[in-house]
């Protein structure tokens, strides 16, 4: 063991035994060790707390912003989503079976949501009975701006009828 | 080294001289040895104290941290027996002035004395400077100065702390021997405690001396340990040339310093004493 120092200052204060601060600095490592644990142990119990009501996750990632050109995508789809669910069916199918005959066969109906227009396709015994039907379409409530949009003789069928496509657009009825 | 931490001067006092070193950390960046006309003034020390006042007045408004050795041509050292019977530090400096006026006689009252602290052992070694030379030191350091007079130490004091690791371990037991021009400063260092110190005025120049000086301290003694080899460290800057050879069965050995940054070891010999505070 090294020899105490020899103390004998004029000016200076005695210095102090070396265990006082060797004391100090444990006595301060352990606080800050207890300090440090007792954080971390509330870290913990606040974490589980907030795992439990659902709440807060410390370990969620950050949310990712959204590109603008996806969302407008989403939005539209939703859009679509929309005008499919609010086209007029009942009042399509009444529209068009007033508007039948005994002499045309409707053999396909397509409504577009997005452009709020329905296509039909038919087949009619002569040329009269397609013009009859065409028009009697236009006069329902449900159906408007109904024209011809191409019609065609079966020249396979010894009947010949004639098969044609009606587009029209359709109201929203209240 | 920062801006905020200040420079230290070593200043060492002696009769005939004045040592200062200028310290920027480890590195010495200044170094003035002045030599002082010992027969100026009525006592030893005025030349010296003149001497620093006129050196430290230039700097009184740099930053530094000012540490003082006394030779020990300035200081008187007792050994005082540790007694029970004192209860505070007023009545410990009053037996430590009773101890050195059983020594010195009437004159010591004029002396400002300081006590080291207890070791294991029962004796405490004391040290006494007269008290104007501490009043003159501290008046060339006002208060409104920015150097700052941290420390005035007497040369045991320095030079045992410098060195106190050579005498660890139980049991260890070895002289000290301080030597400057015309004076010898001899301890006695046993198992952790002090057991004697000498400071005498005279040549000492070499071995010879040095064992005859040994021999004498013995003898006063009692001629305890005659016959047992025992190490003696010499510290003789201004002996540097003298053999360390074993002379009268003393084994000396020279205390040295570590090399100081800044200051070539062959020129380091005459500001030892003032090293030895660092």
């Amino acid at each position: 063991m090294t020899p105490g120092r020899l103390e004998l200052d004029y000016i200076a204060a005695p210095h102090r035994p070396q265990w006082i601060g060797v004391s100090l600095l444990i006595v301060a490592l352990v606080v800050a060790g207890d300090t440090v644990l007792r954080h971390r142990g509330a870290r913990h119990e606040l974490a589980a707390l907030d795992a439990a009501q659902g709440l807060l996750n410390p370990d969620r990632k950050p949310q990712r912003t959204v590109p603008k050109e996806r969302l407008d995508e989403e939005a539209k789809a939703v859009d679509a989503v929309v005008r499919q669910l609010t086209v007029p069916w009942a009042q399509m199918i009444e529209a068009v079976e007033t508007a039948s005959t005994s002499d045309v066969v409707l053999l396909q109906m397509q409504p577009e949501a997005q452009q709020r227009t329905l296509h039909m396709t038919a087949e009619a015994k002569s040329r009269e009975a397609m013009l009859k039907y065409v028009r009697r379409l236009g006069e329902t409530r449900a159906l408007s701006g109904v024209y011809l949009v191409s019609h065609q003789v079966q020249t396979d069928n010894p009947a010949r009828p004639i098969q044609f496509s009606v587009q029209a657009g359709f109201r929203s009825v209240q | 080294m920062s801006r905020l931490f200040s420079d230290r001067l070593l200043i060492a006092l002696a009769p005939d001289s004045l040592v200062l070193l200028r310290l920027k950390g480890p590195r010495v960046v200044e170094k003035h040895k002045i030599a002082c006309d010992p027969a100026f003034g009525a006592e030893p020390w005025q030349a010296a104290v003149a001497t620093l006042a006129r050196l430290i007045e230039p700097i009184r408004d740099a930053k530094v941290e000012v540490t003082v050795v006394l030779s020990n041509h300035f200081a008187r050292y007792a050994l005082v027996p540790k007694s029970e019977a004192l209860a505070n530090a007023t009545e410990e400096t009053a037996f430590v002035r009773y101890c050195f006026s059983k020594i010195h006689g009437e004159r010591s009252k004029e002396w400002d004395v300081r006590l080291s602290r207890a070791s294991s052992g029962l004796v405490r070694i004391a040290s006494a400077v007269d008290s104007k030379l501490i009043e003159a030191i501290r008046s060339s350091f006002p208060t409104t100065a920015k150097a700052k007079l941290v420390s005035v130490q007497p040369f045991l004091m320095s030079a045992f702390n410098q060195w106190r690791s050579l005498l660890s371990g139980k049991g260890a037991r070895a002289w000290i021997l301080l030597v400057e021009s015309q004076r010898a400063c001899l301890a006695h260092f046993e198992d952790n405690r002090w057991t004697a110190v000498r400071n005498t005025r005279g040549s000492f120049e070499g071995p010879e001396q040095w064992a005859e000086l040994l021999d004498r301290e013995r003898q006063r003694d009692g001629g305890a340990g005659a016959g047992t080899p025992e190490g003696v460290y010499v510290h003789a800057p201004q002996s540097s040339k003298a053999s360390f050879a074993e002379t009268r069965g003393w084994t000396f050995s020279k205390l040295t310093l570590a090399p100081v940054e800044g200051l070539a070891p062959a020129d380091a010999d005459p500001f030892a004493m003032a090293l030895c505070a660092r």
